[in-house]
C-alpha cells in the first residue's frame, strides 16, 4: 500500500491536466449566461406586460424550470429537443452536444435571472419614473437611462449567485458526453484504477473554486462601481 | 399665463377634485394652503399630466387642451410648459446634481450635451451648489437635494413651477436655504405654485394664497385677504388650528 499516501505531487500533475479542460468550461458557462441574460429579459418583460397570457406563460415557466433538476433538463432537452422537431421535420440530431449544453443551462439560468430582474424592476419606485415624465423625457428614454441603469445595480448581486451556481452546474454536461473538467478527471482518476481519485478531485475542487472566486471578484469590482447609488 | 378650468378627478369612489378653477398670471406666486387629503398634490399632478384629471380644461399661455380628450401629444405639448418640484425631491438616483439638471435639457429640449452643461452650471451656482454638480444625490443633504431639484425645474424653462411641499420633508435646519431659493426666484418674477404649510412663507412670497378644502376652492385672495380678513368660517378654522400647531 506504498501508494495510499495523499499525494500533492499528483494533485499538481492532475491540475496542469485538468487546466486544458478549463476553456470549455468557461465558453459553455459564458455563453449560457449570454444567452440566458437575453432569454430572462423576455421572460421578465413577459411578466411585466399588461397581458394575461404573456404573465401567465412567463410564471409558468419560471415555476417549471425551478422544478426542474439541471441535470434532467440537461438530458430532456439532448434527447428530447431532437425528436420533438423531428416531428416538425426539422434535424438538430447533428447539432453539437456543446449546443445542446448551453440550451438547457441558459434555459435553466434565464429564469433564475428573470426573477432578480422582475424583483430589481419592482424595487425602483414610481418617483423615479415620474421625475423622468416631468422632465419631458419619453417613456423609452426613462426606461434606458434612468431604469435599467438603477434596476442593473440592484439586480447584480443575485445575478452574480446565480452566475456562481451556473458554473457548478456546468459540471452536469459530462452528462451528455462533453469532455470538460469534470469529465475529464473521471477519466484520470480511472487511470490510476482509482488509486489517486481523492487528488484528481482535489485539483477539481481548486479549478472550480479559483474559477468561482474570480467571477466574485469581477461581480464586487462591478458592484462596487454603482456603490454611490446605496 | 395658465388656467385651470372646473377639474374633476376621481380615484375609484373618490371624487378628490370637484371642479375647482384657479388661473395664474406670469410672474405670480400662488400659494395653495389646506387640510391633509384636500386634493392640493393631486391638483398639481394633474396640471403635470403626472395623473390624468377626468374633466376640465388647462391653458397655458396660448394652448389649451381638454382634459378628458386631451392626446398623447397635447400632453407631451402642455407638459413641457411646466415643471414640477417634488416633495421627497424625486432626483435621479444615479445621476449626478449637473447629470439630473441635463438630463430633461438633453432629451426633452433636444440641446446638445455641451449646452446642457453650461445651462447645467449656470443652474447651479444659481441655487448656490456649483461646488456640488459631480454629487450623486445619496452625497447630498435633503435641502442640497431639493435645491438640485429646484435647478432642475429652472432649467427647462417653463411657464409655471409646481413646488409640492417642497419644505416637508426636511429637517427643519435646513427648510431655510429651500425657502431663500424660492424666495428668490419669485424676486426674479418666475411664475409658481406652491402647495405649502408654511403660512409664513406662504404670507411672504405669495401674490395670491389659495385656501383648498375637499377638493374646492373655499376662498382665495391677497396674503393680507387670507391671513387677516378672511370670510369663511372654514379658512378660519383651519388657520386656527395651523397656528396653534406651529
Ligand atoms: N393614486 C391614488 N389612488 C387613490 N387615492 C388617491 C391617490 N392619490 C391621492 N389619493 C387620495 O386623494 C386624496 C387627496 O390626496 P392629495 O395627496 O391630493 O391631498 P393633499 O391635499 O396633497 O394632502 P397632504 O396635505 O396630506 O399632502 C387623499 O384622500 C388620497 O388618499
Ligand atoms: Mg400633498
Amino acid at each position: 500500500m506504498q501508494n495510499s499516501a495523499f499525494s500533492i505531487h499528483f494533485v499538481v500533475n492532475s491540475l496542469v491536466t485538468l487546466l486544458h479542460y478549463v476553456p470549455i468550461t468557461l465558453l459553455i458557462t459564458a455563453l449560457s449566461i449570454c444567452l440566458g441574460l437575453v432569454l430572462g429579459l423576455f421572460v421578465t418583460i413577459g411578466q411585466l406586460v399588461p397581458n394575461r397570457v404573456l404573465n401567465g406563460l412567463s410564471i409558468g415557466f419560471i415555476a417549471l424550470m425551478r422544478g426542474t433538476p439541471m441535470l434532467l433538463l440537461l438530458l430532456l432537452i439532448y434527447y428530447g429537443l431532437p425528436l420533438l422537431l423531428q416531428s416538425f421535420a426539422i434535424d438538430i440530431s447533428g447539432w453539437n452536444q456543446v449546443v445542446f449544453a448551453i440550451l438547457a443551462l441558459s434555459i435553466n439560468i434565464s429564469a433564475y435571472f428573470s426573477e432578480t430582474m422582475r424583483s430589481a424592476y419592482s424595487a425602483i419606485s414610481a418617483d423615479q419614473y415620474e421625475a423622468g415624465l416631468s422632465v419631458g423625457m419619453s417613456n423609452k428614454r426613462i426606461i434606458s437611462r434612468i431604469i435599467v441603469p438603477q434596476a442593473t445595480a440592484i439586480a447584480l448581486p443575485n445575478i452574480g449567485n446565480s452566475m456562481i451556481s451556473i458554473i457548478k452546474h456546468s459540471s452536469l454536461v459530462y452528462a451528455i458526453g462533453i469532455t470538460d473538467i469534470y469529465q475529464q478527471a473521471q477519466t484520470v482518476a480511472s487511470s490510476t484504477f482509482g488509486m489517486r481519485q481523492l487528488e484528481v478531485f482535489v485539483a477539481v475542487a481548486l479549478i472550480y473554486w479559483m474559477i468561482c472566486i474570480l467571477v466574485e471578484r469581477i461581480i464586487a469590482v462591478i458592484e462596487g462601481r454603482f456603490s454611490y447609488l446605496r | 399665463m395658465i388656467k385651470i378650468e372646473n377639474i374633476y378627478k376621481r380615484f375609484g369612489d373618490h371624487e378628490i377634485l370637484k371642479g375647482p378653477s384657479l388661473s395664474v398670471n406670469d410672474g405670480e406666486v400662488v400659494a395653495i394652503i389646506g387640510p391633509s387629503g384636500s386634493g392640493k398634490t393631486t391638483l398639481l399632478r394633474c396640471i403635470n399630466f403626472l395623473e390624468r384629471a377626468d374633466k376640465g380644461k388647462l391653458t397655458i399661455d396660448d394652448a389649451s387642451v381638454d382634459f378628458e380628450h386631451a392626446t398623447k401629444k397635447e400632453i407631451n405639448q402642455m407638459r413641457k410648459q411646466t415643471a414640477m418640484v417634488f416633495q421627497s425631491y424625486n432626483l435621479f438616483k444615479n445621476k449626478t446634481a449637473i447629470e439630473n439638471i441635463m438630463e430633461g435639457l438633453i432629451y426633452s429640449k433636444k440641446l446638445s450635451r455641451n449646452e446642457a452643461f453650461k445651462t447645467g452650471e449656470k443652474l447651479l451656482q444659481r441655487v448656490g451648489l456649483g461646488e456640488k454638480a459631480d454629487a450623486y444625490p445619496k452625497q447630498l443633504s435633503g435641502g442640497q437635494q431639493q435645491r438640485v431639484g429646484i435647478a432642475r425645474a429652472l432649467a427647462l424653462n417653463p411657464s409655471v413651477i409646481l413646488l409640492d411641499e417642497p419644505t416637508s420633508a426636511l429637517d427643519p435646519e435646513l427648510v431655510g436655504e429651500v425657502l431663500n431659493t424660492i424666495k428668490e426666484m419669485a424676486r426674479e418674477g418666475q411664475t409658481m405654485i406652491v402647495v405649502t404649510h408654511e403660512m409664513a412663507f406662504a404670507r411672504e412670497i405669495a401674490s395670491r394664497v389659495v385656501f383648498m378644502e375637499g377638493g374646492v376652492i373655499v376662498e382665495e385672495g391677497t396674503p393680507e385677504e387670507i391671513f387677516e380678513n378672511n370670510k369663511k368660517e372654514r379658512t378660519k378654522e383651519f388657520l386656527k388650528r395651523i397656528t396653534y400647531r406651529n
